[in-house]
């Protein structure tokens, strides 16, 4: 019984709780159903008896005996259906020549029982309670007998269980509704902890935060350090790689430049070809592990415009001198949903491609769409067939090896853009060169943005 | 033209090194933050090309350190680092260019003339002075189309003095400018190296000022 028990699992904590609460009250409930019953039985019975005792009493003071040894029986008090023949109520005196009997006995007999108390089966069948006493009369010894019928004694019992089981059914079903409510109630916390969870993956948070019930506690706090362990062992990670691949960068220049000389080795040669893969390779996957790493958390909310800035202000003194001119939207109010060295980078060699490619002229603008915000840079440059575009982004193939650079800016944002589900389309800008269209979620006019700013030339502490 | 390579990769360093000298310029190494931060401080250059990995002391508070202190010659920052905040942190600390590694020589080269003639106000790479013409790329000087041949030393003085032209220079300055700091300086050797260059290129081209040095003089101009 208690092995099927503990087979029986139900799926959900709620479950357990309930059905446990349950079999509880059934059990309890039942118990005190049964004894409920028990001691009416035995209290009814009680009464009863004494009433048979009573009557015994009254027929005993009714009898009277003739000098002739005649045996004068009165009417008895107490007991109008002792007249009504079959009435379930009798009584019988026996004397040792003679029996006098209720009329409601009409022709038949009581049985002759010895016990003092003892259940007979009556006329008709009647299941009768029978009290018998024998009484000293004159030297002679009569035996009195008074019984009465127990239906009316099942009767009643039987009713009062079906009440009582009545109402302790209620009542159980009220305990089970209130279990169910409790339930509900107390296992809110957990409904709370796992849309807490969801968030956290979602990256709109990262960690739970609010206060839990105690029980919970060193849960969420275990849960917390658990995330805590998962960036931190992330970041060690992308740190590993970025280290990795800067540490390969010196040897590699070191390489190229000596491959370059110029000598027509087979081996400078090969390493000519070779190098500048091994180059793109490294800076490929840098810039994937770096992705890779931030897009575990997207909680961070970062305002474009001092980006924008930080960004126009670096590439004018780049650019400056070869006389490039960026110019900027004056009112951005857009934040980022994102982490902010993701989206310096999108922006930074979005920038830095039209700077590169620019006769004179890079406008960079925002605008809102639903759902987020799109960021346009254009530029006078010669543009890009519009055979080319695509392969630009796919491949980060280098259209030009005369322009310095790895040839994968392009590529590298629009990776970047697809992790954040945004997206980068070329086309032709209205400055006639090349417009960079980047299309990334987030927010639009936060009432708590900083007033338009100028770009300010000028040295920051870093 | 005098630079400091800030470096502590031995063979890259070595490698810009060589390619500088090629291209007409005195060079200085330096394989540590505080030697960098030293000879930027105490030495005239004309240009720095600075690692931001440095050991000791980082490239990014060397520079900083450099731009508190008032030194504003042009420096070219040559890093592992080719995250967009970085070039703003590098720019920002007073860079005045980027180029992440690895990198082309030839690119580095440009930058770093452009940077030098951005410094003395020249829009051209090609300095102009009456017939003489000195092509900073090529590091070739011709007079009248025809080229001329100089040594490393002549053409060294022969650029300083074209970069600021009708400016009177000290011989202290030329030298300062034209030597490496390992180099054993005379100052008396300039005065030879003016001579070779009046007899090269025609005895009116530099002027000696008594006492203060020498100024490059555009028949053009007038004086």
């Amino acid at each position: 019984m208690l092995k099927a028990l503990t087979r029986f699992r139900p799926k959900s904590l709620a479950g357990r709780l309930v059905v446990l609460a349950s079999l509880w009250s059934l059990v309890v409930f039942a118990c005190g159903g049964v004894a409920l019953s028990w001691i009416f039985a035995r209290s009814v019975s009680a009464a009863f008896d004494d009433r048979l005792d009573v009557l015994m009493d009254g027929l005993v003071g009714v009898v009277d005996v003739t000098p002739e040894g005649d045996l004068m029986v009165g009417v008895p008090p107490g007991e109008p259906r002792f007249r009504e023949p079959f009435s379930g109520w009798y009584w019988q005196v026996e004397a040792p020549e003679q029996v006098e009997h209720s009329r409601s006995l009409w022709d038949t007999e009581l049985p002759r029982a010895a016990l003092e108390m003892a259940r007979v089966i009556g006329p008709l069948g009647q299941r009768l309670r029978m009290l018998s006493r024998p009484v000293m009369i004159d030297g002679r010894i009569y035996r009195f007998r008074v019984a009465g019928d127990t239906a009316s004694l099942t009767r009643e019992t039987a009713r009062f269980s079906v009440t009582v089981a009545i109402a302790l059914a209620m009542l159980g079903a009220a305990l089970v509704a209130g279990v169910l409510v409790q339930v509900a109630f107390g296992l809110r916390p957990l409904a709370r902890l796992q849309a807490g969870l969801q968030k956290v993956r979602a990256g709109d948070d990262e960690r739970l935060d609010g206060t839990f019930p105690t029980e919970l506690e060193p849960v969420v706090a275990e849960l917390n350090s658990l995330l805590a362990y998962n960036q931190d062992v992330i970041e060690r990670a992308r740190a590993h790689g970025g280290n990795l691949a800067h540490a390969l960068k010196t040897p590699l220049s070191i390489l190229s430049n000596e491959a370059e000389r110029g000598d027509d080795h087979r081996l400078a040669d090969a390493a000519r070809r070779q190098l500048p893969r091994v180059e793109r390779l490294i800076t490929h996957h840098l810039a994937r592990a770096r992705m890779a790493g931030a897009a575990g958390s997207t909680a961070a909310r970062v305002p474009v415009s001092p980006i924008v800035d930080e960004l126009v202000r670096t590439l004018a003194k780049i650019y400056g001198a070869r006389g490039v001119v960026l110019r900027r939207q004056q009112q951005i109010d857009a934040v980022f949903r994102g982490e902010r060295e993701d989206f310096l980078e999108m922006l930074g060699n979005l920038l830095d491609n039209a700077c590169k490619w620019a006769t004179r002229d890079v406008e960079i603008g925002v605008e809102p769409t639903e759902g987020g915000f799109v960021v346009h840079v254009d530029d006078d440059g010669p543009g890009l067939p519009e055979s080319e575009r695509t392969s630009v982004i796919e491949r980060g193939r280098r259209l030009d090896e005369s322009v310095p650079g790895s040839g994968l800016g392009l590529a590298i944002v629009a990776d970047h853009a697809r992790l954040y589900r945004g997206s980068l389309v070329l086309g032709e800008g209205p400055l006639g060169g090349l417009r960079a269209t980047l299309r990334l979620p987030g927010v639009l006019a936060l009432p708590a943005v900083q007033p338009t700013r100028r770009v300010m030339p000028g040295r920051q502490p870093g | 033209m005098r630079v400091l390579v800030a470096e502590d990769e031995f063979d890259l360093a070595e490698q810009l090194k060589e390619a500088l000298v090629a291209a007409g310029y005195a060079v200085d190494l330096a394989t540590g933050g505080e030697d960098a931060l030293h000879l930027g401080n105490t030495e005239p250059y004309d240009a720095v090309i600075l690692d931001l990995g440095l050991p000791q002391l980082d490239g990014l508070k060397v520079l900083e350190r450099w731009r508190r202190a008032g030194r504003q010659m042009p420096v070219l920052v040559l890093t592992a680092r080719d995250r967009w905040s970085d070039k703003v942190a590098g720019i920002d600390a007073g860079a005045d260019d980027y180029v992440a590694k690895p990198f082309h020589m030839a690119e580095v080269m440009a930058r770093v003339r452009a940077l030098i003639r951005r410094a003395s106000g020249h829009a051209s790479a090609e300095l102009a002075c009456g017939s003489i013409r000195l092509d900073t790329r090529a590091a070739t000087v011709t007079v009248d189309g025809e080229p001329v041949r100089l040594t490393g030393h002549e053409f060294r003085v022969l650029a300083y003095l074209m970069h600021h032209p009708g400016r009177v220079i000290s011989r202290t300055e030329l030298t300062e400018h034209i030597y490496d700091q390992d180099f054993d300086r005379d100052s008396n050797t300039i005065e030879v190296f003016i001579g070779r260059l009046r007899r090269k290129l025609g005895a009116d081209l530099i002027e000696t000022v008594r006492g203060l040095g020498y100024r490059l003089v555009d028949p053009e101009s007038g004086g």
